[in-house]
């Protein structure tokens, strides 16, 4: 920082503002300013948290998108930016099949990226966690690592997924995230209680 | 203090007192107390954001750096900071033994966890890990790592802990090593993330 910040003029009616003035209250604070936000391109910003108490579950036979967030056109404009999402929540104590899938695509649409899936392989009571990164690569491609841990409390049948693929999304739209369940059984098999999606600025 | 819309200024506009005030000092006092706020929320800070071009794998039988950041002296100057670190990658698809390591200090430093050998096969790999400093040349690590395909077979995951006493006021290497007894290629990194909090 070399911009200094002077505790702004409070003007007085009939005063003319001389060089030094405006170099001091005007320039020096604004040079303050905009110096103080470029400390900010290296940081990361929470773009959206949300949970519920209840869960939100899968509806029908379908995959449900069960929480999800609509990026912001161009907010992965600069390469090396990354989005940081974690979801957790529970499945249904029962042995019927699960699945969880963590993708992105346009919005509206369905997530036509899916880097993370664990196929129907989620059975008995399971808490579950999902952590991916979604980092732009290029123009118009992402790189995702992710992972997911499930398993009962008891730590006897706990397994986990890990994956990592790219994918091809124009940056330049809104770009929706999401975290799919799905059941072959049917509704109220899989439920999120948190999605949290982290901005990770890329560094300066 | 409220944000006013900037002003638009006229031809041969006279401004005065009231002008000045709400449209520079008061702003100014905003945009000021904006920032002063949120630099007080403790963000964390990207030290390095990386995925390579070209993954990096692990070369004949001896123990290879497949990623290393260099945490700058006096970085973690102060009780409580802390560095997060994330690696991810794959393994070769073959039964061979595989062994991977983090370090902190480099190879030579503090040895944070040690895979053992592991005969994995094909599985993609995530490394999680928090080293805090707890004191003046005094560190405490937590390594959390998870090995698995989409189908959830038999796979492998680990917690572990260890405390460190690397000087921080030199430079310290963030480390992770790939080795397999039979060769290269069998352990690759793609990406490494590091912060600091």
């Amino acid at each position: 920082m070399t911009a200094t910040w002077t505790a702004p003029r409070t003007w007085v009616a009939a005063e003319v503002p001389d060089k030094a003035m405006m170099d001091q209250f005007i320039r020096d604070n604004q040079e303050y300013l905009k110096e103080s936000l470029a400390a900010f391109d290296s940081s990361v910003f929470v773009l959206d948290s949300q949970s519920s108490i209840a869960g939100v579950p899968n509806v029908g036979t379908a995959k449900t998108a069960l929480m999800q967030f609509a990026v912001p056109a161009d907010t992965l404009a600069e390469i090396g930016t990354t989005l940081r999402v974690t979801a957790t929540g529970r499945t249904a104590a029962n042995a019927n099949q699960k699945q969880l899938i963590l993708g992105w695509g346009a919005i509206g649409g369905p997530s036509v990226e899916q880097p993370l899936d664990t196929g129907l392989n989620i059975t008995w009571g399971s808490e579950w966690r999902v952590r991916a990164w979604i980092r732009q690569a290029t123009v118009g491609s992402q790189f995702c690592s992710a992972y997911a841990l499930y398993g009962a409390a008891a730590p006897a049948a706990g397994y986990q997924s890990a994956d990592r693929a790219y994918g091809y999304q124009d940056e330049g739209d809104v770009i929706r995230v999401a975290l799919d369940g799905g059941s072959n059984a049917g509704a109220n098999q899989i439920w999120a209680h948190s999605f949290l999606v982290e901005l990770l600025r890329a560094p300066a | 203090m409220a944000w006013t819309a900037p002003r638009t200024w006229a031809v041969s506009e006279v401004v005065t007192a009231a002008i000045m005030n709400t449209y520079i000092r008061d702003n100014q006092l905003y945009l000021k107390t904006d920032i002063d706020t949120i630099n007080a929320s403790s963000y964390p800070s990207i030290l390095d954001n990386e995925i390579y071009v070209v993954p990096a794998t692990n070369v004949g039988v001896a123990e290879t750096v497949l990623s290393a950041f260099t945490v700058l002296a006096d970085t973690l100057d102060t009780n409580g900071l802390l560095l997060r670190v994330m690696w991810s990658g794959y393994l070769a698809a073959t039964a061979n033994n595989k062994v991977m390591r983090v370090y902190f200090g480099g190879v030579g430093g503090t040895k944070l966890w040690d895979s053992g050998a592991m005969v994995l096969n094909g599985d993609n790999w995530q490394i999680e890990m928090q080293i805090s400093r707890v004191g003046v040349g005094s560190q405490y690590a937590t390594v959390g790592t998870l090995f698995g395909q989409p189908a959830p077979a038999a796979k492998q995951q680990a917690q572990e802990r260890q405390s460190a006493a690397e000087d921080e006021t030199a430079n310290l290497d963030v480390t992770l090593t790939g080795q397999s007894s039979v060769g290269g290629g069998e352990i690759t990194a793609n990406q490494i993330l590091v912060e600091l909090l």
